[in-house]
Formats: structure tokens, sequence, C-alpha cells
């Protein structure tokens, strides 16, 4: 291999999308790699069970491979595949709730014990402890599916105001008060916990949808 | 003054340090001076590291080959929408151009659905066969490794400066052949329809 090639850079994911238009299946293979564990991972957050993210993932994929022709150069293109993942995951956040697979009991706060948490240091440790996992996933899952998938997309997936603007088609500033008012409700849904640790807000709850 | 309420509208530009210097000095005076804000604050700084320090989750390793194998059902799709649209084609010709050309479409037609099947099938052992490859590193990464199936010496493909060989890949092993034959199929038909003009029958 000469020199030049290790000097090359990697096509952007635009370039990659438009060869793949151009019918080169190596460039839909390339953003298959690229994208496949951000998007499962994001998929994830949002539905909560692995399974049914990869299954999203895969349709997303499929979409893409289907509707190659309708993406237009004036997007970016991790914009528009998020759009994508994110608009099958709430189909099937909404299929779910429809079923009633999702009953709010199971996974409300009110009979849980909290023994999940991991550490056991004092609280003047605090600046090092984090929230368990399970615990914050649950409060996620309870979220407001618009609370939700902005808290994602800002706090878990560190996308830019501008970037979830354009992924959920909304106003930049409409993003920004929806994730202020995301943060206050998962400080809500974790309040329970937040006390039995001694560090409910109490005073913080006339923060309403 | 800031007040409570004033707190709680631009929490999170004052949590991800987008106020002016002005506003940030009475926003943290109001939270030295409130315990209420100031543990919110607290909890709002303990969520937010747990959140990013969440474990990343990956694509199993299954999932390119579930992958691959609906991509083969969507391929299928395309080919039957395909024949279907030459034989809806077909019928629509005038009958005397007809009988001269559609012994010859039946006959290509009917070749392409046996060997489509051959490769379905070729395709679809592939699937169970193939391991999953790691993806190399990029950029500069000699491809031509990892793709053993690819053209990569004789028809390289250049996406700003990085080498992707033309339209076969793993996902589509058998892609190339396929279009050939369907490119092959529609160009007979066009040159057969190609002299033909409705308004003379």
């Amino acid at each position: 291999m000469s020199n030049d090639n290790k000097n090359k850079s990697a096509p952007t994911d635009e370039e990659l999308i438009e060869q793949f238009q151009h019918e080169n299946l190596y460039a839909f293979e390339e953003i298959v790699r690229r994208y496949k564990d951000q998007l499962v991972n994001f998929a994830y957050r949002f539905l909560g069970d692995v399974d049914e993210a990869e299954d999203i993932v895969q349709e997303t994929f499929l979409r893409v491979y289907r509707k190659k022709k309708a993406y237009r150069n004036v997007a970016k293109f991790s914009t528009w595949i998020y759009t994508i993942t994110g608009n099958l995951a709430k189909t099937e956040l909404r299929r779910r709730k429809r079923r009633k697979l999702l009953s709010l009991s199971s996974l409300g706060f009110e009979d849980k014990d909290f023994e999940l948490r991991d550490d056991k240091k004092g609280p003047e440790e605090s600046v090092d402890e984090i929230i368990k996992e399970e615990i914050i996933k649950r409060a996620i899952d309870s979220l407001p599916e618009k609370f939700k998938e902005v808290i994602i997309f800002r706090d878990i997936l560190e996308l830019s105001y501008e970037e979830i603007s354009s992924i959920v088609k909304i106003p930049l500033g409409t993003v920004k008060s929806r994730v202020n008012r995301g943060r206050f409700k998962l400080q809500e849904k974790l309040a329970e916990y937040l006390s039995a640790e001694g560090r409910s807000a109490s005073g913080r709850k006339e923060i309403k949808e | 003054m800031i007040n409570c309420g004033d707190f709680s509208e631009h929490f999170s530009d004052y949590f991800e340090g987008m106020v002016s210097e002005e506003y940030k000095k009475l926003i943290s005076a109001h939270v030295a001076a409130c315990p209420s804000c100031a543990k919110f604050l607290a909890n709002a700084r303990l969520i937010s590291k747990s959140l990013k320090n969440l474990p990343k989750i990956f694509a199993s390793e299954n999932f390119d080959k579930a992958l691959r194998r609906r991509l083969a059902k969507e391929a299928a799709k395309e080919r039957a929408v395909g024949l279907e649209r030459m034989l809806n084609t077909l019928r629509a010709l005038p009958v005397k151009p007809m009988v001269a050309t559609f012994a010859a479409a039946a006959a290509i037609a009917l070749a392409a659905v046996v060997i489509d099947s051959y490769i379905i099938n070729t395709g679809e052992e592939k699937v169970s066969y193939t391991p999953r490859i790691k993806p190399p590193p990029l950029p500069g990464s000699n491809r031509s490794a990892f793709y053993p199936q690819s053209s990569l010496t004789t028809n390289p493909m250049q996406i700003g400066g990085f080498n992707l060989p033309d339209s076969s890949s793993r996902f589509f092993p058998n892609r190339t052949v396929e279009s050939t034959l369907q490119e092959t199929i529609l160009q007979s038909l066009r040159d057969q329809f190609q002299p033909v003009k409705k308004n003379k029958y």
C-alpha cells in the first residue's frame, strides 16, 4: 500500500450515502458499520429492551436502503438516520401503550426499594458517586415520551441543541425548554431515591408539565 | 434579585454555562442563599453524571447476519417487482410484434427466474456460513484484507480519497451478477421493442 492511502481521510457520511445512491453497496455497508452501535444504544435507551432496539435499528437500515434517494444533502446524514430510528422507536412505544404492555405500576417507584444502590459511601463522599444504572433506567422509562426523547439526546448522547432540533423537528427554543423541564421531571421521578439518600429537593415540585 | 422561579426557568442555561457572567453571579448568589435550589443543583449534577456514565450498548454479534437476511428478502421483493413490471410491459404490447418478441423475452425471463433462485439460495448459504468480520480501522486501512470478495484492485471507487470497492458487498454478495442479469434482460427488451410504433397497428 502506498503512503498516499494512509494519508487519505475517510469519506464523510454524506459522501457515503451519495455513493450508495449510485448503487455502491460498500458505501451502505460502511454506513451500517458506523451507525449500528450508536443507534442501538440510542434505541435501547428509548425502549429499554435490547432486542427491540436491534430490531428497530435493522428496520432503520432497511428504510435507508429502500429510501436512499429520499435523502437530500441539505441536512446532515446523522440527523436523517437518527430521525428514522427515533420515529420507529416512538411508534413502538405507542404500540406498546396500545397493547397495554407497559404497566405503570411495574415501572413506578411507589413500591420500589432502592437496595440496588451499589455504594455504601456517606454523604461526604457524594462527589464521586453515581446513581445505579437500573434506577436511572427506570426513571427514564417512566418519563413522558417528549421529555424522554430530548433527555436521551442531550444528556446521554450529548447531541447539540441544534442537532436535536433538526432530529425532533421542533424549534430550538422548544428543545431548550423541553430539556429544562425534562431535567426537573427526571429529578421528580428520582425524588424517592434521592430522598432516601437525604438528597430530596423539596419545593421543586411546582415545575409541572 | 433572582427567585426560585427564575432559577427554575433558567436552570439548564445556568447548568450548562450558557448565561452571562452577570446573570451567573446572580443565580449563584440565589443558590447560596436557598437550600432548596442548592439541593436541586447538587442532585442535577449527580443525575447528569450518572446519565453520562451509563454503559454504551452495542449491536450484538448476530446483528449483521440478521440484517443480511432482511436485506436479502428486500432484494428478492425488488426482483419480483421488476419481473412483474416486465411482464406488464409485455402484456401491454400489440399482438404482432409481441408474437415476434414474446418467445425471446419469455425465455430470458424464465432464465432470470431460474438463475435468480439459484442466486437467492447461494446467498442464503453465505448468510449462514459467513463468519462475522471485524470491521477495519479507518482511514487508510487495507479493506481488501477484510473483504476478500471485493474487486478493490480492479475497480476501486474513490470517495473523499478513500477506497471503496464498487457495487458488490458482503451484504449483497451476488448483487453484481444479479444487476448485470437484470440489465441484460431490460436491454434485451428495449432492443426488441425499440422499432415498434403503436399507431402502425
